[in-house]
């Protein structure tokens, strides 16, 4: 139940940070420290966390923080798993040589070692702010990263999926239904997609947690989310100079990402074991 | 001439200071880090960012490569980086004509290469055409092209240089096709190396990984990532140096920078900690060298295309906007000193008086006014480009707030280096896209000349340097009457008159700063010289470890 | 093999379509005039159609040929010859330990199934799975070699000693271990887990407690049954692991200095170093194609059945 609450406190802190930094007298890119003081200043009454390098109100930027991350955590695995389910049906349903095709795709896509491939593309597009697709997003360099992501991390889902298509295709049902003269994407959709429902909730939930820990770590190396947008790998980038005199300045950020991507493991977890009935025998 | 901001060129946690950290000497008291060098030897453990780009002189256009060239190689004169003075090197001695068109030098005798063979004047001859020539691809040629026939060498249209003549083995003669004042400081510049043709002429390019000179420090290694190790030359001219080795780290992550010069893994390092980092500053703060080095910090408008373009008024408001007194006193302190225009402090034209453009958001919102865009309303969206890098992602964010307080609203846009210099520069037929730029120049030798001109002359508009797009022929007559005059006086007198026109006038950047340098040293490192070129031109013939002097 | 071709494509087509041009970057940013500009496109075959560097492309790379460095003007395989061993280092020494205490703390767990140390070593399996690596090996280099300074705080030791420019390059085995140690939490908690649900689903508890009634070694038959058991998942495990491994060995060895691929990598993209970015990534994903074959055979050998069948 702890990674339910953590996740969920993420997601509220993500959704209203707006309200409550704005409850609190401040923004993530005003300079509120005073003009006479070299940032960063420490935790005062009106600065709980005290403010970044820029004098910005620290607490404000890890909230908004939290909005870049969960934008990235959900909407790449959103693509992830969209493209990962519909390849996945397409080749287990299928079956034959679209089924071998499709494989060899996923293969290709699990063979490149994602992470280094990620960071080269996200490094090389020079400009998200001009790009056709990504401009008209409110975060175009955040966009950049979701889509990348995203367009790399189906093959895992796409695997589960047509190895469960597999499984439940032999099952009466499904055969029952196809029978009694059910078209092809309805029994997919009907029957079969449902019943493989509960792993994909699982290596979803597990997903955003990963995304959400790269997304920092290419933040960190420099090439995500790019200024004034507060990004928790940036400001963990921004800290580490600070560290000895003024180390919550670089504590915070990395606790939150910890802490986050706990929260979304813990849940995965939680999920599983409570979804998959074979699994709670082993381990309950 | 041309020198990058190295701020720019480095990435992800640059510090705006400069690209190169020097000195330190060998010993470590408490570190754990390596084996303790022998006690009765001398070594030298510095810090550069990142692997230097090129160890051939002729090809080398940055901090990285030059810091450790210009300690193996060695041209015909060198600038003293202290006094800033002309002094023998290769050659011992050389006259000029009294029309400035013929320099006449005479090579030092027992000038021997890392290869034991003696410096004759054909390998000057050699040196420079090779510097010159076309398959070279040398971005850094023009520094010879004031030579007479040095277009026709270019081309291919002559197999000599007419003006590069060697009478004898030990006379090297240059000839120019017009006086041209800085020709002699150009000579300094590490490009100008002299080199053994043996060694370069070589196809398989084996001298990018091994370079040979005549410098006082010879190469030994370079491991790719890790470190370049120099040891002494013993055959050196003038004199075999005290230290017997140097050490170069390849260290990009700042903070891991500085704890491992705390650790005692490093003797020096060209990074200090934040003043505010009071821990930090009470194991380092007596460490800490400051200097003025000769160089100016700026943010370039695109003069070529809207908004900037022909609307002074809009310029000189954003110049009024930006607060530099807190960028530089308050927000980085200890660095930079704030500017007032383009010449730098001890360069002289440099003018203390010149008004600039002090903090006045009054002023810089009733200009905005008048340039048309009242409180900011109407303005076509402007992005401000900077190359990726924590300080300038800093200073970039500063003023992007400093310019939201007069209702100006810009985007920043953090690009890499390659695509950084593409969207400024442009191209010759085609303006950049960047509307502001966040640029740094460092002169490359003491003079206004070398950075009115390569910046802001119409000569060298578009990509070969003024990426903004400045042409005032009252501007480029000023500067180009300069160039041939020989009183220093009247020189400055002009340097400070064009200065005049394009920042009053004109306000073709928003002047940012001043450089200053602040860099750390280990007690026992002696000898240490901070050049106000640029710490890259610390001399490391003339350091001493001394550990134990009580 | 087409896993490779593919790779060479996509990675060929990528950088094919960057913004910026090349002949610039090797001029050297701005001082570029058109002359050497157009020397420089002759030398580096910039100026011919796209489909010709293509296949040129392709022709040299099955003569192992990877390019040049447009920066170090020199080739990109010699870069790599120098580079990967410290990575190859880094990533052994961070397998091993992440097996090692894995496998250890997965067998403590498991053995102490729903007490405070199953708890304590799942909490703490969950955390190195969560913690983001740089920040990580921050804190570590912080705490261990700024404050206590008991360990080097970065690089790879023996700049300071003289060995011969032929040898491999080895690091000093105290500089190994705070990067070795950050990079390994990658894979440790997950191995961790692996093996405790392994055991678990194989009752070792009660095979233990069966074992020592008849009296056998209970160390010593704990341990081949436990290996038995746990080792494929965890093979398996390690392969899976292995992309987040060679990322986090990108943000290990910046942290730490390390003199590595990734580290290569990383400056090479900021210097838009495009052969060395090219080359680099190829040889990754050959590596790491290599790496699953490699996992492949391993399951061949670990399978009990085969074991079972040798010993028998």
């Amino acid at each position: 139940m702890l990674g339910s609450t953590l996740v969920g406190a993420f997601v509220l802190c993500a959704l209203l940070a707006p309200g409550i930094s704005a409850w609190l007298g401040d923004d993530p890119y005003t300079q509120v420290a005073p003009r006479s003081v070299t940032p960063p200043t420490p935790p005062s009454a009106r600065n709980w966390l005290g403010t970044d390098a820029l004098g910005r109100d620290l607490l404000s930027r890890l909230l908004y923080g939290a909005r870049v991350s969960l934008e990235v955590g959900v909407l790449a695995e959103a693509i992830a798993l969209a493209i990962g389910t519909a390849l996945g049906a397409a080749a287990g349903y299928t079956g034959g040589r679209i089924d071998a095709f499709l494989m060899r795709c996923t293969d290709l896509v699990l063979a490149f070692p994602a992470p280094l491939l990620a960071l080269a593309i996200i490094a090389t597009v020079p400009e998200p702010e001009t790009a056709p697709l990504l401009r008209v997003l409110p975060h175009p360099s955040v966009g950049v990263v979701f889509l990348v992501l995203g367009g790399l991390g189906w093959g895992g889902i796409a695997r589960l999926v047509r190895a469960e298509f597999l499984r439940l295709r032999e099952q009466e049902f499904a055969q029952a239904a196809q029978a009694m003269g059910a078209g092809g994407v309805r029994v997919v959709l009907r029957h079969l997609l449902p019943n493989a429902l509960r792993p994909l909730i699982v290596a979803g939930t597990l997903g955003i947690g990963g995304n959400i820990l790269m997304e920092s770590w290419l933040s960190f190396l420099g090439v995500g989310a790019r200024p004034p947008l507060p990004s928790w790998g940036t400001m963990v980038t921004e800290g580490q100079e600070y560290f000895l005199a003024r180390p919550w300045v670089c504590l915070t950020p990395g606790l939150a990402i910890l802490i986050v991507v706990l929260g979304f493991n813990l849940l995965g977890d939680a999920i599983g074991d409570r979804l998959d009935p074979r699994r709670n025998r082993a381990v309950a | 001439m041309h020198r990058d901001d190295a701020t720019l060129r480095i990435r992800p946690l640059a510090a705006a200071l400069l690209a190169v950290a020097l000195a330190g000497a060998a010993v470590n008291a408490c570190a754990p880090t390596g084996p303790a060098p022998k006690k009765e030897e001398q070594v030298f453990r510095f810090r550069l960012h990142e692997d230097p780009p090129t160890l051939d002189p002729a090809l080398s256009n940055d901090q990285f490569s030059e810091v450790v060239i210009l300690n193996v190689n060695r041209g015909l004169v060198e600038l003293d980086p202290l006094t800033l003075e002309i002094h023998p090197a290769v050659a011992d001695s050389w006259t000029i004509s009294p029309d400035n068109l013929v320099y006449t030098f005479h090579l030092r005798d027992g000038v021997r290469f890392h290869n034991d063979r003696a410096v004759t004047s054909q390998d000057v001859a050699y040196s420079f055409k090779r510097l010159l020539k076309k398959e070279t691809g040398s971005p850094r040629r023009f520094l010879l092209e004031p030579l007479e026939g040095a277009r026709e060498f270019i081309d291919g249209k002559s197999a000599d240089v007419k003006g590069l003549l060697t009478p004898d083995d030990r006379t090297v003669v240059l000839r120019l096709s017009k006086p041209f004042a800085p020709f002699l400081s150009e000579l300094t510049m590490a490009n100008a190396a002299i080199l053994p043709r043996e060694v370069y002429d070589d196809p398989n390019k084996a001298y990018l990984r091994a370079p040979v000179g005549c410098g006082p420090f010879r190469f030994a290694r370079w491991e790719q990532a890790n470190f370049i190790e120099l040891v002494a030359f013993g055959g050196y001219y003038g004199g075999r140096p005290a230290l017997d080795r140097v050490i170069v780290r390849m260290i990009e992550n700042r903070a891991s920078a500085l704890q491992e010069y705390i650790a005692g893994g490093l003797d020096s390092l060209d990074e200090t900690p934040a003043e505010t980092d009071t821990a930090m500053m009470e194991k380092v703060g007596k460490e800490v060298r400051k200097y003025p080095f000769m160089g100016t910090g700026y943010v370039g408008f695109n003069l070529a295309i809207p908004p900037f373009a022909g609307n002074p008024d809009l310029r000189k408001a954003f110049n009024y906007a930006v607060d530099k007194k807190y960028l530089w006193e308050v927000l980085s302190p200890g660095g930079n000193t704030p500017a007032n225009g383009i010449i730098p402090p001890g360069i002289p034209g440099h003018d203390p008086d010149l008004p600039g453009y002090p903090h006045d958001e009054a002023k810089a919102r009733s200009l905005l006014a008048k340039a048309g865009y009242p409180g900011g309303k109407g303005l076509p969206p402007i992005a401000l480009w900077v190359n990726t890098g924590e300080e300038n992602r800093k200073i970039a964010s500063q003023i992007q707030s400093d310019l939201k307080t007069i209702g100006v609203d810009i985007t920043i846009r953090e690009v890499d280096w390659g695509a950084y210099i593409a969207g400024v520069s442009g191209t010759p037929e085609k303006p950049g896209q960047a509307q502001m730029f966040r640029f740094g120049w460092y002169l490359d030798y003491p003079d206004a000349d070398a950075i009115l001109r390569p910046l802001l002359s119409s000569a060298n508009w578009g990509p070969a340097g003024n990426f903004g797009r400045y042409k005032n022929p009252e501007f480029d007559a000023l500067v180009d009457r300069a160039l041939s005059l020989t009183d220093p006086k009247e020189r400055a007198l002009l340097y400070g008159k064009a200065e005049q026109i394009a920042v009053m006038d004109d306000a073709v950047w928003i002047f940012l700063n001043y450089y200053e340098s602040e860099t750390l040293y280990k007690p026992y490192v002696k000898g240490v010289v901070l050049s106000p070129l640029g710490e890259f031109r610390l001399p490391l013939e003339r350091l001493r470890i001394e550990r134990d002097a009580s | 093999m087409p896993v490779l071709l593919a790779a060479a494509t996509v990675v060929w087509l990528f950088v094919f379509c960057l913004p910026g041009d090349p002949a610039r970057l090797i001029a050297g940013g701005q001082a570029a005039d058109p002359d050497v500009l157009s020397a420089i496109q002759k030398e580096w075959g910039l100026d011919r159609p796209a489909p010709v560097q293509y296949l040129t492309y392709l022709g040299k790379l099955l003569r192992f040929d990877l390019g040049t460095s447009y920066i170090q003007k020199r080739s990109v395989a010699s870069i790599i010859a120098e580079t990967f061993p410290a990575t190859f280092i880094l990533a052994i020494a961070a397998v091993l330990l992440a097996t090692v205490f894995g496998l250890g703390l997965g067998s403590i767990a498991a053995l102490n199934r729903g007490r405070l140390l199953d708890t304590l070593v799942l909490v703490l399996a969950l955390l190195g799975t969560s913690i983001p690596v740089f920040w990580l090996g921050l804190m570590l280099m912080l705490l261990f070699a700024s404050r206590l300074s008991w360990l080097p705080v970065l690089g790879y030791g023996m700049e300071g000693a003289v060995i011969p420019l032929t040898s491999i390059r080895l690091p000093e085995w105290d500089h190994l271990i705070l990067p070795a140690v950050t990079l390994s939490l990658v894979s440790m908690g997950a191995i961790a887990r692996i093996t405790r649900a392994s055991l678990i689903e194989a009752g070792t508890a009660d095979f233990l407690r069966t074992a020592r009634a008849k009296g056998a070694g209970a160390a010593r038959v704990f341990a081949r049954h436990a290996l038995q058991n746990a080792l494929i998942p965890v093979v398996t495990v390690v392969g899976l692991n292995f992309a987040s491994l060679l990322g986090g060995a990108v943000a290990t060895e910046y942290v730490f200095a390390w003199p590595g691929l990734g580290k290569t990598i990383v400056r090479a993209i900021g210097l838009r170093d495009l052969p060395v970015v090219e080359g680099c990534s190829l040889f990754l994903t050959a590596v790491f194609v290599l790496a699953s074959l490699g996992i492949d055979l391993l399951y061949v050998v670990l399978d009990p059945r085969i074991h079972y069948s040798s010993t028998a």
